[in-house]
Order: C-alpha cells, then structure tokens, then sequence
C-alpha cells in the first residue's frame, strides 16, 4: 500500500510536469515568429503563471536560456 | 546544436528531492531544449503522513479486525457447534433423536441430512439387536425354567447316587445363573428399547434399606461376613419406583456379599449426602484397582480374575447404574486399592417429596 501510493505520487507528478512542457511548446509554437523579447516576456509570464515557474528553464541551440 | 536526449527521472539538489523532464522541441526551425523540474517534498511529505497514519491505525485496525474476525468465525461456527452438541446428545438410549437440519441446503445441511440418514441406520440395527436379545432372552427363559425344574425333580429320587446328584445340583446352580444372566439382559434390552416401566411413588428409602439388609442377612450368615446398617437420615423419603430401588440397592449388597471374603464386614448406610440423601454400601473385600473404576458400570466388565471367579452376569452395576439415572441419582465408587470399595447412590433433594 505505501509502495502503491508512492508510485502513485510519482506518476501525478510526472503528468503534472508532461502538461506543463506541453503549454510550454504550445506558447512557444503560438510565439513562433515573433521577437526574441517579446518570447522572453511571454516565458517570464509562463513561469510566473506557473507554480514552481522557476524550476523551468528553455535552452536555445547555442546554450541560452530564453528569458526577457 | 544541443542534443540532450528526452530524459525523466529524479534528482538531488542541497539534500531536497526533484522530479525532472528534459525535452527537446522545435520551433522556427531551431531546437529548443526544455527543462522542467518539480519539487518531490510534498511527495515525501504525503508518504511520511500516510506512515505515521498507519502507524497509528494499524494496531486499532488489528484489534477492530481481530475482533471482528472473532465474531464472524464464531457465527460462522455456531452451527457447526449446535451440530457438535446434538451429535454429542445422541446415544444408544435416545437414537430416536436427530439433528437439526438447515433449510438453505448448505454444506452442514448435508452432512446434518447425512448423519441423520446414518442415524436411520444406526437406530434400525440397534433396534434389530435389542429386538433380537430381548427375544432371545424371553424365549430361552421357559426352556431354562423347564431344566431347572427337572433337575429339582431328579434330586429328590430316592436313592440318587452321589455323581449324579452332584451333576443335578451344578444344572441347577447354572441354570440359575443362566436365568440371572437372561434376566439382566431382557431388563436392558428393555431399557435400550425406550419400553420400561417406571411408577414413581414415596419409597421410605429407610424402611427399603432395612428390609434388602434383612431379606440378604442368610447369605451374610452363611458367608460367616459381618453386617452393619447405619440409618442416620430421618425422614428419608423420595419420589421413586420402588421395584427398582429395591432392585439398585439389591444388586449393590448382593456385589458386596459376593466380593468379600468370608469373615469380612459389610456396611450399608443412609445418610445425608452431597445435596441430597445417600445409601452407601462399603466392603471388605477384594477392592477395584483404579484403572477398572471408569469402566466398572459398563455392560459385562469384569474387573480382574479374582472377582471374576464369583458368579456374576457383569450386569448387574449396569442396570444399577440406569435405575439411579432415572431417579435422576448418581451412583458412585471408590476403592482404597485391593482391599475395599464404597458404592454410593446419592439421590437429589429436588425428587424429595414437597420439593
């Protein structure tokens, strides 16, 4: 039973975060286009929107994070 | 171009635990690498709570289980108890009894149905048996009678020689014994058959002791043996068939002539007993060894070779100890090993008259 609800807790965690990268790319994918800042702003938003915003990173291809 | 593979897993950060999901995605033509942490305290929290939840709980839950284990074994037993009690209840006396069967065709109603059926059987071949010695007993009694008879009639030709006189004399002894035997044997089969007779009136218990002491005093003369009679109860009347009290208190004294030795005493008392009135009868003689008390009021038991040289059907205690069980009396024993034993018959006061 305690094995059960530990694993249980585990996986409502995970889907937690799956959902949050999912809203992530779809914020990104509807920002797609627009300036680099004005996609740093609509992060900064995202993440303080969001709880535990600030355990969220998005790295570009040359290491950078995306943020305003 | 960062080409961090999609990740999830767990991690450790300054002793705190996280959930953490790595994924890359592409927008405008360019990867994007995602990285998504959660805190698991909350987790640890959740299972720390639950922990000690049930650390609390757990002995109530074991002690409301166990209770209620308990209770639910014991109903589910209560029948099979119930059928314990009535199987137990049955014997050869009451075959006629039968168990009681459930009407929701369980498994204990099968077997109460089968026991009963067994039962059936049980009762039917008892039934043949005590048919059969009852039958027997009845039939050979007038044959027996008729050798008696002529054996009687034989001894008293004149001039009968020494031998044959002799062989007159041991047809009648055993002729005796065999009617003894019969006779003993017809009584329990009546008993076993449920067909006996029982007319309870006031018996002066006092004036039936004296009177079988008196009627077995020529065979105490004979057997040179010393009698003493203790009446210590006044008023000593109960409700009882006076035919068998005579007969109970006949078979104790005439075992207690039989098993002492010649010149030994013999005493047989009333007196207040263990709630109620006792008859006591005590010898001198040959005594019960302990492992033969349990079995000395079963059907033709014979305690050991020396009391099996007296003549005796092995009866006699049996019937005794049927007629004290229909004046709801017990009839006891005691031996003090090889040289005495005290048969006490001790009636209740709630069959005294006025009771």
């Amino acid at each position: 039973m305690w094995v059960e609800l530990d694993v249980s807790l585990a996986r409502g965690r995970d889907r937690t975060l799956a959902n949050r990268a999912t809203r992530l790319v779809q914020l990104l994918q509807r920002s797609s286009g627009d300036p680099e800042e004005w996609v740093g702003a609509q992060f900064d938003n995202f993440a303080q929107a969001t709880p535990e915003g600030n355990l969220i990173q998005v790295f570009d291809s040359r290491a950078s994070t995306l943020s305003r | 171009m960062l080409s961090v593979p999609e990740y999830q897993g767990q991690t450790r950060d300054h002793g705190r635990l996280f959930r953490v999901l790595a994924r890359t995605v592409t927008v405008d033509g360019s990867d994007l690498r995602l990285f998504l942490a959660g805190q698991l305290e909350d987790n640890r929290a959740t299972l720390a709570r639950f922990t000690e939840g049930l650390l609390w709980t757990a002995p109530l839950v074991f002690v409301v289980s166990g209770f209620a284990g308990y209770f639910v074994s014991r109903r589910a037993l209560n029948p099979i108890s119930r059928l314990i009690a009535s199987v137990r209840s049955i014997s050869t006396g009451n075959l006629s009894r039968r168990l009681p069967v459930s009407d929701n065709g369980d498994e204990l109603a099968r077997l109460a149905t089968t026991c009963n059926e067994m039962l059936d059987r049980l009762e039917m071949a008892v039934g043949q048996i005590n048919r059969f010695t009852a039958d027997a007993s009845h039939e050979l009694r007038s044959p027996l009678a008729f050798i008696r008879t002529v054996a009687e009639c034989a001894l008293r030709v004149p001039n009968l020689e020494g031998e044959s006189a002799d062989a007159f004399e041991d047809i009648i002894e055993e002729t005796k014994q065999a009617s003894k035997l019969l006779e003993d044997m017809l009584i329990l089969a009546r008993i076993d058959s449920g067909h006996t007779d029982v007319a309870f009136e006031t018996v002066d218990l006092a004036a039936l002791v004296r009177d079988v002491a008196a009627k077995n005093e020529p065979m105490i003369a004979e057997r040179f043996q010393y009698l003493s009679l203790r009446i210590e109860a006044s008023n000593a009347f109960i409700m009882g068939d006076p035919t068998r009290l005579r007969r109970l208190l006949w078979i104790l004294t005439d075992n207690a002539i039989k098993y002492t030795p010649e010149g030994g005493s013999i005493e047989i008392s009333l007196c207040p007993g263990k709630g109620g009135i006792a008859v006591q009868v005590k010898d001198d003689g040959f005594g019960i060894p302990p492992s033969a008390l349990p079995h000395i009021f079963e059907r033709f038991y014979r305690v050991d070779e020396a009391r099996s040289q007296q003549a005796g059907t092995g009866l006699g205690l049996a019937i005794a100890k049927w007629i004290a069980d229909v004046h709801q009396g017990t009839l006891e024993v005691e031996s003090e090993g090889q040289n005495r034993s005290t048969f006490r018959v001790t009636f209740p006061l709630s069959v005294l008259p006025g009771e």
